[in-house]
């Protein structure tokens, strides 16, 4: 077997919604509708207003994102150097047995990347990331019209380059819900 | 859609070391404990080998060997030794690749390549790897994260990510100016 046969028979639980839904979840979640966060170090004004903003977004839905000034929230966020990796945005978790997300939970930004790009381009790949960590899967690829983009697609130059999305849609907060 | 031919045996289930079989992120036992699941977004999505090869400064055919894990700002990044199979004048015999995370982690190949795995061989497009841009470190990466093949048992190279525009299968040959990469069987 190839290994990306391997890759493709042995890989993340993505689990789908009906059609109709068009969201898709990572099989894990938090016990409660409502998570603190805050940042793994400071960052600079432009990056702290953009990953406010995108988790700010997500208030939208059943669950929400709340800020907190000092402590170790079970969601960090963090802003810096990762290099040419190929990445924008990295979301890293462990899922308990029961289904649960474990803290930290990482959301990420790649200023390698990020760096001199529009603030929206920003807020659009910090809450996608969001996304992930509060229990939503990728859904899309590349070619997706527009019309049918999510915040969940895991191309920015779709996502946002293209369709200029940077905050949850109406499947993403379908999904979103559907978890909480 | 992607996402419906990703369901496996653990759909459903968590994400810990009992899911059983390799990590879809490389070859390798799946550590003791909770297993460390990442999801990458795309920088930029690569159509063609022409685009490919164009934000390339090397295209080596070489074969992977011993690694180690790094982290940095939170986040584990494996790298690991290639020796290039017929190195020009005009490259090193021996590079260091480095990708995000490890072999022991669950990941999505449309979204992070797969961990190299010791002993087997691969053609790379590869680009330095830097920090900030225009600051090589010395270390190479996989361009996009999406150029890697593998070599198959019929000489022809497998791609190992998928969702991308390049060929899924492609064959390598040799020419004065170096190596020749061909879509298809």
């Amino acid at each position: 077997m190839t290994a990306a046969a391997l890759a493709a028979s042995i890989a993340l639980p993505v689990i789908p919604a009906s059609p109709a839904s068009a969201y898709a979840t990572n099989g894990c979640r938090w016990g409660g509708n409502t998570i603190n966060w805050n940042f793994y170090q400071s960052t600079n004004s432009t990056y702290e207003t953009a990953i406010k903003n995108a988790a700010a977004s997500w208030n939208v839905t059943q669950f929400s994102y709340s800020y907190v000034t000092s402590g170790f929230p079970p969601v960090r966020a963090n802003a810096t150097y990762y290099g040419t990796t190929g990445w924008d945005g990295l979301t890293q978790y462990t899922c308990s047995s029961s289904g649960f997300f474990n803290p930290t939970v990482g959301v990420l930004v790649n200023r390698t990347y990020t760096d001199g790009e529009p603030a929206h381009e920003i807020r659009s790949i910090a809450a996608h990331e969001f996304g992930h960590a509060l229990g939503l899967a990728h859904t899309g690829d590349e070619s997706t019209p527009c019309s049918s983009m999510h915040l969940m697609n895991h191309f920015t130059d779709a996502r946002y380059e293209r369709c200029g999305v940077y905050t949850p849609q109406p499947d993403d907060i379908n999904g979103a819900n559907a978890i909480y | 859609m992607r996402a419906m031919k990703l369901l496996t045996i653990c759909a459903g289930l968590t994400i810990t070391a009992a899911c059983g079989g390799q990590a879809a992120h490389g070859a390798g036992s799946r550590p003791e404990g909770p297993v460390t699941v990442l999801h990458a977004s795309r920088a930029t999505n690569y159509a063609s080998l022409d685009e490919l090869a164009t934000a390339s400064t090397m295209i080596v055919v070489g074969t992977a060997g011993s690694s180690h894990v790094e982290n940095l700002g939170g986040v584990d990044f494996t790298v690991t030794d290639v020796t290039i199979t017929d190195p020009t004048s005009s490259s090193p015999s021996q590079i260091e690749v480095r990708q995000t995370g490890t072999a022991g982690d669950l990941t999505d190949p449309s979204e992070l390549s797969p961990i190299l795995s010791r002993g087997k061989q691969y053609l790379l497009y590869l680009q330095p790897f830097e920090l900030q841009k225009g600051q090589p470190t010395g270390e190479y990466v996989i361009v996009g994260d999406e150029g890697v093949w593998e070599a198959g048992d019929s000489g022809a190279y497998q791609l190992t990510v998928t969702q991308t525009g390049l060929p899924e299968t492609v064959k390598v040959s040799d020419s004065p100016n170096g190596i020749v990469v061909i879509p298809g069987q």
